[in-house]
């Protein structure tokens, strides 16, 4: 009798064991390569650091249509390629510099000061609104956007490969699709049209 | 006075009008810069009506007394995977088929590193290209507006 509980006990640990580790077993390990844009809506409130100096909170962005685009001020070609771009673009849609706000957020806060954000951000002679941030704030921004980033190279001159898909907001700040670098500009109007309402 | 100017006056007609080589590079420009941005992009289209050719280096000539006495200037080629842009050094050049091969902005470019001021609209740049076989091209490229999305058609 003795021998028959103490291996129904022994059963009953095992069980145990067996239920932990389903519940507790390790995740599978982290993908290498920089991931796909998969999920159905990106971002988050945020608190960043404005051209000015001072703390810029996402709040800031409610209540208006807005396009976010991650880059860096040492990035000569992309970067100044894609405002230039969304700048035209808004002249194009004909309904002013209101129509939705350009946000260009930094993947290189360790270089990229304020100042420097606001002087990149005011070479297109239309709104843009550069933000940065201490390293640990845009990690944490670029993640809630699912961006990815990569600093390549090395010495004072390095580059930083990122997503440069733009990502557009409707006025109630509901994700509402992409615009990609080599997409066309018809395409792009008619999202961007869209969140302009 | 006059007279003596009048023969180099014609000799340097002569050398604007002269038949081009088979590989010309035209509509070079590049982008303002923001005062602290130490890099830019140049960009250019090369017609090449002859045999493929290869980009090998890009320098910039600076103006008499400039400071440093050139910008630093490599060819790089921006490129997109997966939605992320990349920008890397073109080692070893870039392949110059013939016909036209565009240097634009998302792609291959000239980029100089090392700015000592902004890049401002109404400035010019000398700089000179040398391709393994058509030999040194020198290209004075206008810079225009941030906004610019390339030279007037």
């Amino acid at each position: 009798m003795k021998m028959m509980r103490r291996i129904l006990w022994a059963l009953v640990g095992l069980a145990a064991v067996a239920a932990a580790w389903t519940v507790f077993r390790p995740a599978p390990p982290a993908p290498t390569a920089p991931p796909m844009m998969v999920s159905s809506s990106f971002g988050g409130p945020f608190t960043l650091t404005g051209s000015d100096g001072k703390p810029f909170s996402s709040v800031r962005l409610a209540g208006s249509p807005h396009v976010i685009f991650f880059g860096f001020t040492h990035c000569p070609d992309v970067c100044p390629t894609t405002l230039a771009r969304l700048t035209r673009l808004r002249k194009q849609l004909g309904k002013g510099d209101t129509a939705f706000s350009i946000v260009f957020i930094s993947v290189d806060p360790e270089r990229d000061t304020p100042q420097d954000m606001g002087r990149y951000s005011g070479l297109f002679g239309s709104p843009v609104i550069g933000l940065t941030g201490s390293p640990a704030e845009i990690e944490r921004v670029k993640s809630l956007f699912g961006i990815y980033s990569k600093k390549v190279g090395t010495g004072a001159d390095y580059s930083v490969d990122h997503t440069a898909t733009v990502l557009l907001y409707d006025r109630d700040g509901r994700f509402d699709g992409t615009i990609s670098p080599d997409e066309p500009d018809s395409s792009a109007l008619g999202k961007l049209a869209r969140i302009a309402g | 006075m006059k007279l003596r100017l009048a023969p180099l006056a014609l000799v340097a007609l002569a050398a604007c009008h002269a038949e081009p080589g088979p590989l010309t590079v035209d509509r070079p420009w590049a982008r303002a810069t923001a005062p602290g941005q130490s890099m830019a992009a140049v960009y250019f289209t090369v017609h090449n009506r002859g045999a493929d050719d290869r980009l090998l280096s890009a320098a910039e000539i600076g103006k008499p007394g400039a400071m440093p006495a050139s910008i630093p200037a490599s060819i790089h080629d921006s490129s997109m995977a997966g939605g992320v842009m990349r920008m890397r050094p073109a080692t070893g050049g870039l392949a110059i088929p013939g016909g036209d091969t565009l240097l634009k902005p998302g792609g291959a470019h000239v980029m100089l590193d090392g700015l000592s001021g902004p890049l401002e609209p109404g400035d010019k740049l000398s700089l000179v290209l040398r391709f393994a076989h058509a030999g040194e091209r020198r290209i004075a490229v206008p810079v225009l507006a941030a906004g610019s999305e390339g030279p007037a058609r």
